[in-house]
């Protein structure tokens, strides 16, 4: 599903990301844990394609196609989804209309025809529901005035109804009381399955303990410094990132 | 400027149809002595009136050659229609307990005009030089809304002034609905005078945007106890839009609220002048603005919350937003608080910046292209200063046509 | 009125503690504005002929001129025929060293809270002294020169310096600038002059203190800083006049020039005499102060604390040319009684990447009038330029007037301006939670203001932090209490 190789970024001129390595194959789900500043959301920002992270070196294979030859828009449409640690408030404009425009948008992209607007309807419904959103939320402009779960679970919303191939999650539990946090997570469950893959971006390993992962990795000065089964981020739990330092010196 | 007093007031109607003598040789006399405002005219000093000097005005109305059109709108609505800067009266039809009448001189109330420097020439210049001045008497609620539409054609290339009273009688509520544009290259420099008696409720909606003709309209609602005047505007300029906009709040209880957008591109200029007065306290005023500038288009808005000595326990907020799109677009904006009075908050907040990049980053990472995602942010700047507005037909057309001036 | 109101306008009533008068023979020359009576300015200061020769291209560019209108300010007609335009203490020669002060200005200086002489003096701030027309004196000569600052009075400059002096002079303030800027360059008196040179961060605070002392006399002074490429300076000047029931006039020029990575700090504590409370008396302070980021990374801070004057009129300004320069302007304006203040600043970005910052910060009392009038002007060309502005007003009665005028104009598409602005007053319910804390009246308006104001009070320099919140307590005094 997706392949990195020796992957380099820079923000500002200066390289976060410094010669990455992953693989995430269909239906798996990776978490990237690592201490601030290590370069977590620097790596989910590049793979999304932001302005301003710059690709200095290094492959990404998505899908069969050169990632980083796409726009952020063709990003989205191939089937990548990222879910932001900050969701972006955008005064004036819809929520439902919103999910719908970038949901024909893709499907546009794809060749696909437009969504019929009473099954769109449908399909939203039932993923408020399910994450205990209000419906009027729906009326509201996105994330304006939604509280931090709010904007996380809407983020989960988004997930569901665009249906990505892979979907990066960005610190999607931090803010999260224990009850969201779960809603959040049985909501990431309910999408499982055998071809969609997950990144999941997280400082804690709270998160993982309801999501469960079939590979952990490390990330430290950009690099992934450790790779191991779910019992990697138990240790981490425990022992904090220290050992990372020890490890080095 | 003298020679746009030669062009625009050729001579006094002295012997004038002998009621409103009085007022025109008012006018006139003030005219003749200030002048016209120029660059150094504080609140003018934005507007290039040097573009009037430069065009020809015909001296008569162009001759009516055919029905002319009127726009059509997706709600019932009474209608009434100038062209050319006359009635038409063929098209007006008046919803029930609306009356319009010829104005009398007991209907015009200067005493809020400068008579000591050139700041209100155009508004003496209507006195001096409209044609016919008409009065609109609201009684009740109205079930559907008024239209007061004004067009012009091809043909259009004159000065006019109309001149507008609308009144509320107490307990009355009306939407009235200004719609504003054609082609044509004249002056249309029109005074508006709204009085809300007690209670009353008018939602005073303008679109507008016109291509060559230049508008100069002086807007005045004078909002008394308990009485709501709530403007909402969708301008897209034109060659020489000017829009002075009062709300005079003079009992207690009164409120008034603008919200506005300017979507320029072209050439197009609009420069709003905005004042909200507490005359008295227990006032309340609410102000949101925001203007869009492409291409070489300039927006201009001062806006203004006078709180008076007395006005005690009067509260104000104002905001003004500013997206500048093109290198070549200009901005000046000037939020203006002055405070005599104890006990009142008043605050105003002004940007100027450009698309959030966070934000289009945001909507193109869902599948939304550069463009549409521009598009998107563009509207949704713009459409939630209509979200205080009462959802319905009105609001439903008002904000499909921000999609059109988009 | 309520008693807490009532409390509050008595707390509004200041005490000015400087309105004392030195007596002390003084020559000036006779009331009124000539070609005559500029050239005797000019030869009693033994002047070059270029610099007469400026003056009176000044003087007839000024008497072509018409005085402003637009400021909100209630301004009487000033007759300049009246006004004396020199007046400087008698002294046989010009003082050599501070041991050659007449006493008695050493002890009005003393009372002033600024000593000069070497044991009392100020630690680590060089201060020049100006009475009336002239300099009396400058600290710390030695230890300036040493650093190779140059920190003089104006007139000695133009002596010593006369390169400096002609290369800079009315180039950040053209003598055409405006009506009292004009009026300024015509017949200013003396001023203070400050060079730093290339990489040099001066070793000490400079400061200026300007005191008016004789009747009917207006002071004109002029200060000009220069700081080298690499150069930071920080300068302070404060102002005090006998109280008179005449006004006078003080309208004065500050032109600052920040070449390449230069600083300059400049901080004013204004306290002239704000006239009695019937708004009789006080000074007309029309003063022009402009920074000019000339060279890329410059940075130019304006910081203020205005109480005194019954008219003010000032703008400092700054010219953000350099790519990458910022400006900044922090402003504390309490007016009280009669006394009308109309003072803001103009931010002109003209670089690329430019940035500026304004917090004012405006009090008004009694029947005060105070007005924040501001220009924040973004250029074509300015690329990325970031301005912030926020202006807080707070009333305290009835009687009293706050405004804001920001002008905001932009006409670069990558530019970002932000501007807030608030008026409230000081609550009751603020108030009352203060004094059920243990609080009086007094401190309690005190700790309000003073929170109010404290973004300001930590631009300026320590010691002056001090006495700027002290002068405020002081206006405040007897306000409640």
């Amino acid at each position: 599903m997706l392949n990195i190789k020796n992957l380099h970024v820079a923000v500002g001129g200066e390289e976060i990301i410094k010669g990455l390595d992953l693989e995430v194959g269909p239906g798996e789900l990776h978490a990237i844990m690592g201490p601030n500043g290590s370069g977590k959301s620097t790596l989910g920002y590049a793979l999304a394609g932001r302005d301003g992270y710059e690709v200095t070196d290094g492959s990404v294979e998505f899908d069969g196609r050169d990632l980083l030859e796409l726009e952020v828009e063709q990003r989205a449409a191939a089937g990548l989804f990222l879910a932001l640690q900050y969701p972006v408030e955008i005064p004036g404009v819809n929520n439902a209309y919103f999910l719908r425009a970038a949901l024909n948008a893709q499907r546009k992209a794809r060749g696909e025809e437009e969504v019929d607007s009473m099954a769109f309807l449908k399909t939203v419904r039932e993923q408020l529901k399910a994450l205990k959103m209000d419906e009027a939320l729906l009326k509201r402009a996105v994330n304006e005035g939604f509280s931090g779960g709010e904007k996380k679970r809407n983020e989960i919303v988004q997930l569901a109804v665009l249906q990505p191939k892979l979907a990066i999650l960005d610190e999607t539990d931090s803010g999260l009381d224990i009850d969201a946090l779960k809603l959040v997570a049985e909501g990431v469950n309910r999408l499982r399955d055998e071809n969609r893959s997950f990144i999941v971006i997280t400082h804690y390993q709270r998160l993982l303990e309801y999501l469960v992962p079939d590979r952990v990795h490390v990330l430290s000065d950009g690099r992934i410094a450790e790779s191991g089964d779910r019992s990697l981020a138990q240790r981490l739990e425990r022992e904090g990132y220290a050992f990372l330092d020890t490890a080095e010196a | 400027m003298s020679a746009l007093i030669e062009k625009l007031l050729p001579q006094v109607a002295g012997e004038d149809d002998g009621s409103f003598g009085a007022l025109r040789r008012k006018a006139q006399k003030v005219l003749m002595k200030h002048g016209f405002p120029h660059r150094k005219t504080e609140n003018w000093k934005y507007l290039p009136l040097g573009l009037l000097e430069k065009r020809t005005f015909s001296d008569a109305v162009p001759d009516r050659a055919a029905t002319p059109s009127l726009p059509t709108y997706p709600f019932e609505a009474g209608v009434i229609h100038f062209h050319n800067g006359r009635l038409d009266p063929d098209s007006c039809r008046l919803p029930d307990g609306v009356s319009l009448t010829g104005m009398l001189p007991a209907d015009i109330d200067v005493s809020a005009l400068d008579d000591t420097g050139p700041a209100d020439a155009f508004a003496w210049l209507n006195l001096a030089r409209f044609d016919q001045g008409w009065k609109l008497r609201v009684d009740g609620r109205p079930d559907e809304p008024l239209v007061v539409a004004t067009t012009c054609d091809d043909e259009f290339d004159v000065a006019v002034h109309p001149r507008l009273c609308v009144e509320l009688a107490e307990g009355a509520t009306l939407t009235l609905i200004e719609t504003q544009g054609g082609p044509g290259a004249g002056l249309i420099n029109g005074v508006l005078d709204l009085r809300l008696g007690a209670r009353s409720s008018l939602t005073h909606v303008i679109e507008r945007c016109f291509a060559e003709t230049a508008l100069i309209q002086r807007t005045a609602a004078r909002v008394s106890d308990a009485a709501a005047y709530r403007a909402f505007i969708l301008d897209g300029g034109g060659p020489l839009t000017r829009q002075d906009l009062v709300a005079e709040l003079v009992s207690p209880g009164a409120t008034a609220g603008i919200s506005g957008v300017a979507t320029l591109s072209g050439r197009a200029l609009v420069d709003y002048h905005t004042a909200i007065e507490h005359r008295v306290g227990g006032t309340e005023s609410h102000e949101n603005f925001r203007i869009l500038a492409d291409d070489q288009s300039t927006g201009v808005f001062n806006g203004r919350i006078h709180i008076l000595r007395g006005a005690d326990d009067s509260h104000s907020q104002m905001n003004t937003g500013n997206l500048l799109l093109s290198e070549n677009a200009r901005i000046n904006t000037k939020p203006e608080l002055e405070i005599h009075a104890e006990d009142v908050t008043a605050s105003h907040g002004a940007t100027i910046g450009q698309l959030d990049d966070d934000a289009r980053f945001y909507l193109r990472s869902r599948g939304l292209s550069e463009a549409q995602a521009i598009a998107l942010l563009k509207y949704g700047f713009a459409a939630a200063v209509f979200d205080t507005m009462a959802s319905g037909a009105v609001r439903d057309w008002l904000t499909d046509r921000l999609k059109e001036h988009l | 009125m309520s008693e807490t109101q009532q409390q509050v306008e008595e707390l509004i009533q200041s005490r000015y503690k400087a309105g004392f008068y030195t007596d002390i023979e003084s020559e000036s020359v006779g009331a009124g504005l000539n070609e005559e009576i500029i050239a005797m300015i000019s030869a009693k200061k033994d002047e070059p002929e270029w610099m007469l020769e400026w003056r009176l291209k000044a003087f007839h560019h000024w008497q072509t001129m018409t005085g402003p209108n637009w400021a909100k300010l209630n301004l009487p007609g000033i007759d300049f025929q009246k006004i004396h335009y020199y007046s400087a203490p008698k002294q046989k020669d010009r003082p050599k060293s501070l041991d050659d002060v007449d006493p008695k200005l050493l002890e009005t200086f003393d009372k002033l809270g600024v000593p000069l002489h070497e044991r009392a003096r100020l630690a680590g701030v060089a201060v020049d002294a100006v009475f009336d027309s002239v300099s009396v004196g400058t600290t710390f000569q030695k230890e300036l020169k040493e650093a190779g600052v140059i920190f003089c009075s104006f007139s000695e400059a133009v002596q010593e310096h006369p390169e400096l002096v002609r290369e800079y002079l009315g180039s950040v303030v053209p003598y055409r600038d405006n009506y009292f800027a004009c009026l300024n360059s015509a017949v200013f008196s003396d001023g203070s002059f400050v060079y730093i040179p290339e990489g040099t961060k001066c070793p000490m605070e400079l400061s200026t203190y300007f005191r008016i002392n004789a009747r009917d006399t207006g002071q004109f002074e002029r200060t000009l800083i220069i700081a080298e490429p690499g150069a930071e300076v920080s300068y302070l000047e404060g102002c005090t006049a006998p109280m008179r029931d005449e006004n006078q006039l003080h309208a004065a020029v500050v032109e600052l020039v920040a070449r390449k990575k230069a600083k300059i700090k400049y901080s004013t504590v204004q306290n002239w005499y704000p006239g009695d409370e019937n708004g009789k008396g006080g000074i007309y302070n029309f003063v022009t102060k402009r920074g000019d980021c000339r060279e890329d990374d410059s940075r130019i801070s304006w910081t203020q604390v205005e109480t005194g004057s019954a008219i003010t009129w000032k703008y400092p300004s700054c010219i953000l040319r350099g790519d990458r320069s910022a400006g900044e302007f922090y402003s504390v304006a309490l007016t009280h009684n009669h006394q009308q203040a109309d003072t803001g600043t103009k931010m002109i970005h003209l670089g690329k990447n430019t940035s500026s910052k304004i917090i004012s910060k405006g009090i008004s009392a009694g029947k005060s009038s105070n007005s924040y009038r501001g220009l924040v002007r973004v250029a074509r060309k300015a690329d990325g330029a970031r301005n912030y502005t926020q202006c807080d007003s707070l009333l305290i009665g009835k009687t009293c007037g706050a405004h804001t005028f920001p002008y905001i104009e932009s006409a670069n598409p990558t530019a970002k301006i932000e501007h807030e602005a608030t008026t409230s007053r000081i609550g009751e319910d603020q108030l009352f939670y203060c004094q059920s804390r243990g609080l009086d009246e007094e401190e309690a308006v005190a700790l309000i203001v003073d929170g109010f104001c404290k973004e300001v009070f930590k631009e300026l320099p320590m010691e002056f932090a001090v006495e700027a919140k002290a002068l405020l307590e002081i206006s405040l005094e007897g306000a409640v209490g």
